[in-house]
């Protein structure tokens, strides 16, 4: 675990607050909130940016790929 | 409702744009599924991403951050148990999640498979998609294609003294997969009990019905092609 001090605005601050205390928020549900919407955001923007990338080329030639190399992952398995 | 997708899937989702496995990315977004996977799928996931030839389409740090980050969205089971279902015993680990994070139509197509009387009859589910579904649903007879997937459940039995238990099986695991349907519909090459009266024709061609209706008035007033599921002219 590591610590950040971030500066958000009051709106957010009183969103979040308020939608955890509904919600029956505990101690430490604030940075849990924070850490879960943190890694969506990479995940959502990260998948976003590759698939954006990955639409110049022809689609089926990828499915195929991806197929091919899953095939031969399971078959370097023991 | 829960899936689990095999990795190959999974990876088109991922990493592709417009395709039917990126339709269940983007309705993974909107919250309209949830993606059951395990410990076991995500090291094959980081494993296939590494493969050299799939560095043109996503790069070793984007790798790590879909990897890393994956949990975040979707439901990871630590520990499915050991499973040895699959003809293809390296498929067996998708199934084991399937079965411990009881994906919904997976599990229903098992149980339904499982609990058939006679083994000539099969609960089976059938990919849709790709260039079946590039076809406007205006164009043919058929009507709308944009489903993913099709649901069959085949009661096969060869004695009469069987009747009951099979077409029990038959019609109970129909009603289980009724809520998992898209608007009513069924592939009417398969032409289920035919106890639903016309609701279910009217059901699977959707928008089109009234254009076949005409068509049918038009060219078959006497409704002398009736064999199944019936058009009925409006003479």
């Amino acid at each position: 675990m590591t610590r950040w001090n971030l500066v958000i605005s009051e709106k957010t601050d009183r969103a979040v607050r308020t939608y955890l205390a509904r919600t029956g928020g505990k101690k430490g549900d604030l940075s849990r909130f924070v850490d879960e919407a943190a890694r969506r955001r990479v995940l959502d923007l990260t998948v976003g940016r590759v698939k954006d990338r990955n639409a110049r080329y022809d689609q089926q030639e990828i499915l195929d790929l991806i197929d091919e190399e899953v095939d031969a992952a399971r078959a370097d398995r023991p | 409702m829960r899936i689990v997708l095999d990795t190959n899937i999974l990876i088109c989702a991922l990493i592709t744009k417009g395709t039917p496995p990126d339709g269940l990315y983007q309705a993974w977004l909107r919250g309209e599924i949830d993606l059951v996977t395990s410990a076991v799928q995500i090291a094959e996931l980081a494993n296939v991403l590494a493969r050299p030839r799939l560095q043109k389409y996503i790069d070793a740090d984007e790798a790590a951050a879909i990897v890393e980050n994956i949990e975040a969205r979707a439901i990871i089971l630590d520990a499915p148990p050991d499973v040895d279902l699959s003809p293809d015993p390296k498929d067996n680990p998708i199934l084991a999640a399937a079965i411990a994070g009881k994906a919904d139509m997976i599990d229903l197509a098992m149980k339904n498979a499982l609990a058939a009387p006679s083994d000539s009859s099969i609960s089976s589910l059938w990919n849709f998609g790709g260039a079946t579904a590039d076809v406007a649903a205006e164009s043919t007879a058929f009507g709308d294609r944009s489903m993913g997937w099709m649901y069959s459940l085949d009661g096969v039995w060869s004695d009469a003294k069987d009747d009951a238990a099979d077409m029990a099986w038959s019609r109970e695991g129909w009603e289980s997969a009724e809520p998992y349907g898209q608007h009513g519909r069924a592939y009417l090459n398969f032409p289920s009990h035919g106890e639903d009266g016309d609701a279910l024709t009217r059901a699977s061609f959707g928008a089109n019905y009234q254009r076949l209706v005409e068509i049918k008035t038009k060219y078959d007033p006497q409704n002398r092609f009736r064999f199944n599921r019936n058009i009925q002219p409006e003479t």
